[in-house]
């Protein structure tokens, strides 16, 4: 038996699958959004402000914001498991599903790459001219969780 | 001021919000991408596989086309959730038996799709719990 026929015969995967329950599927697959508003949501404040958008914000002023993206990605890698295990078999037979891990794992580096740099140097980002190399990784940020997000979407319909 | 007047709004539009959620799981999302919903479609066959599972569940029947070919017609229903509350187990449409199906068709070239189906037996009964009737005709 495979290892993917195995995790959705386990019972967490027949419950969040088969249960009539609103807090099975539709709790998980909510929270999972939820998640997802807050990774991203705060990782787009960080963007657009080295973007250069809303420059009265001081950027310092914003790393407190890191913290709550890593805690919207723990809620998001809990429910992201279940939701995977309750279908185990097609969404490990999905490419898209690859995709969407693919550009995840990009845009956390991405994040931690401009986390890493408005920690070491905080002066830098004093002043209102933002560094060009960290209006590239904002923009790149967007763009990945953008593709991330579309790839998710997409996991319903191809 | 300002303050109380932007709290009752959000709070209106909260009030509001709720209140969609109450729309059955069917309506999760447009059956229109895959599904022609301009068309109906009906088919008879025999009950081969039923799926009652999250994000949707499917219905299986063998059956033929116009030719006399033999045909698997799919029929995509809403999640487990909403089927079980509307009354669906896993005895609702056994193994082996015949029934009717109507519904809108797939899209896809080929196929024998359908969603948005209603189950009666080869004579007209109903036999399976359907979406309450104001979510069906969209």
């Amino acid at each position: 038996m495979s290892f993917t026929v195995w995790l959705e015969g386990s019972a967490l995967a027949v419950w969040t699958r088969e249960s009539g329950s609103i807090w099975a599927y539709p709790t998980i697959l909510t929270l999972h959004t939820v998640g997802l508003g807050i990774v991203v949501g705060a990782n787009a404040v960080v963007d657009f402000r080295l973007l250069g958008f809303v420059p009265r914000l001081p950027v310092p002023s914003l790393t407190p914001l890191f913290g709550f993206m890593w805690f919207g990605l723990v809620v998001n890698v809990v429910t992201g498991v279940v939701l995977f295990i309750a279908e185990a078999t097609t969404r490990a037979t999905q490419p898209v599903f690859y995709i969407k891990l693919t550009l995840i794992g990009l845009a956390l580096v991405n994040t931690k790459l401009i986390q890493t740099a408005m920690f070491r140097d905080p002066a830098l980002f004093e002043s209102s001219i933002i560094p060009q190399r960290d209006k590239r990784l904002a923009a790149m940020s967007l763009l990945l969780w953008i593709g991330a997000i579309t790839a998710g979407r997409l996991m319903a319909y191809v | 001021m300002e303050v109380r007047r932007w709290i009752s709004s959000t709070t209106s539009l909260a009030a509001a919000a709720l209140l969609l959620t109450a729309v059955p799981v069917v309506a999760h999302h447009s059956s229109a991408a895959a599904y022609d919903n301009t068309k109906k479609v009906e088919h008879q066959g025999t009950v081969t596989k039923v799926l009652l599972k999250n994000p949707h569940g499917f219905v299986y029947l063998d059956s033929t086309d116009e030719k006399g070919q033999k045909i698997e017609v799919v029929i995509e229903m809403g999640g487990a959730t909403g089927m079980v509350r509307q009354g669906w187990t896993k005895d609702t449409l056994p193994i082996g038996s015949v029934v009717k199906v109507s519904g809108i068709p797939s899209r896809a070239p080929g196929s024998h799709g359908i969603t948005e189906a209603k189950f009666t037996a080869p004579d007209g009964t109903p036999i399976a719990p359907t979406p309450r009737p104001e979510y069906t005709d969209r």
